[in-house]
């Protein structure tokens, strides 16, 4: 009992009840119907796909700048690395891991920008952040328009110009994560006579590389440059009197962001087996923002635990809602309704929580 | 004194920047577009009328140094609710339009209350808050008429629900269509009600507004003794409204192009009339005690604090009166549209509005009604005018179409930048002078030290 309570204390009251929810939910597959297998191995594949970009929000706000409402220019940077992977027929693991090395320079540069134009408004850095992002975002889609993309396969049919909305990876790298080292039990033969998990399936591969992230992420905040960011971040004007150049440490901790949402919007992107342009991108930042706060971070606070476990609640809980509440009450579309009030109703919560003039 | 002249004629450049880009701009694209003047003028005085109010609506809150308030959608919404109401009533005509406006005031008073209540929690991130609070929003308001509306909320009405049959094979009604049109009568309802030629509109409101002009001009002369030049920088405005009126006449009178382009344009009075209307309810509310409150907190919540201004409740007051003033501005906008799109037509409302008054020359802690008009011209022709330009220059409207997001999101995130970067180095300059004055009090005391040594 004494154990119950000091695990509620830590979580606290709001994280368990959404934990205690989750566990509903998860239970609930059973009776009504649905097939556990499939609906818990989509889950899995929710968690890894969206965990990359999770990270990406959590090392800004660990370096000082906040939520990182401008994560859409670090995806536009996975992207336009992805569009050239795809454009020279890149594919199988190689081409993805190329994918994300041609974005990398890209997002560094781009990162540095931006960090150079956050240092410049502190205290404002969510709203300019913000619509910058927006800006960058509708000027990437006139570059998708107008750069000399040719391989038939990726651009529009009849003018032969452009990017198309959404472009295949089926004959690049569609799925290699997910696929590598998979446990597929319909293929394995394994527990087939069981009715509730014959169709699971574990995406290895995809699970293992959001593990190394948190792991590397985890070891990165034990060294000495982990720790100088998360002592400027939590109180950068004690950190100035000990020697530390805030202003050096949130570049570095914005360029590192952008990098890691670029990688990670190609994770996304491998297990949906689509790129996305245009207006995509856009409103790509406030799950992943509500992600790490319904894990437990605060806009000054965070760490690689809220990462994991607000990825794994916010994930489940949207993969879990849609059949069961079909299942339930039979209304259509109402999950993504409630992920929108859902997913803005935590960030406003959040925001609530940041005093006037906390920046300083 | 050249150099004087000089110096004030890139001080002037400087200043109105924005609005002369959009100019060239907007100029650039008519040309380029190749569209003839009857056109350009007509779209354009369609959708000033009906997006003017809107824009006026985000003037309060930035008097009130709340920044650009994004939370507009939300009196959208009540206006939405107030009209698609009167069709379900099938109460038409004017005075269901009226009845809609109460209808939008009451639920913009609650809806407003609520939003100031929230942005005094977040003091200093209102933009960001009210943003989120759009979307959060939006997601509600589809809860409500999507899902509630027929099945929780007692509502049937064919005409407007969407229609589905139940287990048991009975037709039930519930949610919203996503396109609901107005009754004949409601559709136009204001803009129909009164409509003039351009040609005949013209004279009696260049007499009225010279009247107008001349009255403020008499009464700063002789009642608070102002001297001719003071008067007439202090209601420049006016003055020069009224010349570029008079001149516009004179043209339409002597060059026959000009009288031609002019020719098939109509006016709608009645919404000139409200808008006007709204605009000296704005400006009457400057002038007031709590326009002086406003005023106050803008510029200085501790001062205003300390001179007994009850601060959060005049943010309150603010953010109430915008969402009222944005709900009437929505109700406008859809009568003009003829429908409403049930889950769409609040959507960009608020970046739309804040990008119109950015473009006009206002900044987050400044707003005249001068500009938001200079604005809502000015974006609301390369609103329509860039696709169209796009369609000539590269054969593809969709080019267009994305350079004129790109215009709306990037002169907000310019503005935001340029001001939250002033803020900072004015900021940096304070803390430099606060150190340099304690160094020379440090060398003071030294001095004196050395000195009795």
């Amino acid at each position: 009992m004494n154990r119950l309570k000091q695990a509620v204390d830590y979580l606290g009251v709001s994280r368990t009840v959404v934990i205690g929810f989750l566990l509903v939910l998860i239970l609930s597959v059973f009776p009504l119907g649905i097939n556990p297998g499939m609906i818990y191995s989509d889950c899995l594949v929710r968690i890894g796909m969206n965990g990359f970009l999770v990270l990406a929000m959590m090392i800004s706000i660990v370096c000082g700048a906040g939520l990182n409402f401008g994560l859409p220019i670090g995806i536009l940077c996975g992207l336009f690395g992805g569009s050239i992977a795809v454009q020279f027929n890149w594919s199988g693991l190689a081409g993805f891991w190329g994918a994300c090395l041609v974005s990398v320079p890209f997002a560094i540069a781009a990162g540095w920008l931006y960090a150079l134009l956050l240092n410049n408004v502190k205290g404002s850095e969510m709203t300019v952040g913000n619509y910058m992002a927006f800006s960058i975002v509708s000027l990437m889609s006139i570059a998708w328009l107008v750069l000399p993309y040719s391989n038939p396969k990726i651009v529009w049919p009849i003018t032969g110009v452009g990017l198309r909305t959404t472009m295949t990876l089926e004959e690049n790298y569609d799925k290699v994560l997910d696929n590598f080292l998979k446990i597929d039990f319909r293929a394995m033969g394994i527990l087939q006579d069981n009715p509730y998990w014959k169709d699971f399936s574990l995406s290895t591969g995809l699970l293992l590389v959001f593990a190394a992230g948190c792991l590397l992420m985890w070891l990165f905040m034990k060294t000495r440059a982990g720790v100088i960011m998360r002592c400027s971040g939590v109180n950068p004007g004690f950190s100035r009197t000990l020697g530390v150049n805030n202003n050096r440490v949130r570049t570095i901790g914005i360029i590192a962001s952008t990098v890691i949402a670029a990688i990670g919007i190609n994770i996304y992107s491998q297990s949906y087996g689509f790129y996305q342009f245009y207006s995509a991108p856009l409103m790509m930042a406030f799950p992943a923002m509500a992600a790490i706060l319904i894990g437990g971070a605060t806009p000054r606070k965070a760490g690689v635990f809220n990462v994991v476990l607000g990825v794994i609640l916010f994930q489940s809980l949207l993969t879990l809602a849609t059949p069961v509440a079909n299942a339930v009450i039979n209304a259509g579309s109402i999950s993504e309704v409630v992920r929108i009030i859902v997913q803005n109703g935590i960030i406003l919560y959040a925001l609530t929580k940041i005093r006037a003039n906390g920046g300083k | 004194m050249e150099n004087k002249k000089h110096n004030k004629a890139v001080e002037f450049l400087q200043d109105n920047m924005v609005p002369i880009l959009f100019t060239v701009l907007c100029l650039a694209s008519i040309k380029i577009s190749g569209q003839n003047a009857g056109y350009v003028i007509t779209e354009t005085i369609s959708r000033v009328g009906r997006n003017a109010i809107l824009i006026v609506s985000l003037i309060l809150p930035v008097l009130c140094g709340m920044g650009l308030n994004f939370s507009i959608v939300l009196g959208a919404m009540a206006g939405e609710v107030g009209l698609i109401l009167i069709t379900h009533w099938s109460f038409d005509g004017l005075k269901g339009i009226v009845l809609a406006a109460v209808i939008a005031t009451i639920l913009s008073v609650i809806l407003g209350t609520l939003t100031g209540i929230l942005f005094n929690k977040v003091k200093g991130q209102e933009m960001i808050t009210g943003m989120i609070l759009g979307f959060f929003a939006v997601g509600v308001y589809d809860l409500i008429f999507i899902f509630m509306v027929g099945s929780i909320i007692p509502m049937v009405n064919p005409e407007i629900m969407l229609n589905s049959q139940n287990e048991a094979g009975e037709t039930i009604y519930v949610g919203l269509r996503n396109t609901i049109d107005f009754h004949a009568e409601t559709k136009y309802a204001v803009d129909n009600a009164w409509k003039v030629m351009f040609v005949k509109f013209l004279p009696v409101f260049l007499a009225c507004f010279a009247a107008v002009t001349a009255v403020i001009l008499a009464w700063k002369l002789l009642k608070k003794k102002e001297s001719v030049k003071e008067a007439c920088l202090s209601s420049r405005g006016f003055i020069i409204t009224s010349i570029l009126l008079a001149v516009l006449q004179v043209l339409i009178k002597t060059v026959p192009a000009v009288t031609k382009a002019f020719f098939i344009v109509q006016v709608p009075v009645l919404t000139a009339i409200v808008i006007a209307a709204v605009c000296l309810l704005v400006v009457f509310i400057t002038r007031t005690k709590l326009g002086q409150d406003i005023r106050t907190v803008g510029m200085n919540m501790q001062v205003a604090s300390a001179a007994g201004i009850d601060v959060d409740r005049t943010r309150i007051v603010a953010t109430v009166l915008s969402t009222i003033i944005a709900s009437w501005g929505q109700i406008i906008f859809l009568q003009n549209i003829g429908n409403v799109q049930t889950f769409n037509s609040h959507e960009q409302v608020g970046t739309y509005a804040v990008a119109a008054l950015l473009v006009g020359g206002a900044s987050i802690d400044k707003a005249t009604m001068g500009q938001v008009f200079t604005g809502t011209v000015l974006f609301h022709i390369l609103f329509f005018m860039t696709p169209l330009a796009g369609k000539v220059l590269f054969n593809d409207p969709q080019l267009g179409e994305y350079f004129r997001v790109f215009l709306c999101y990037g002169i907000i995130a310019i503005s935001l930048f340029l001001y939250a970067w002033k803020k900072v180095v004015a900021e940096k300059r304070r803390m430099q002078k606060e150190y340099e004055e304690q160094l020379a009090q440090l060398d003071g005391k030294q001095g004196q030290t050395g000195m009795t040594i």
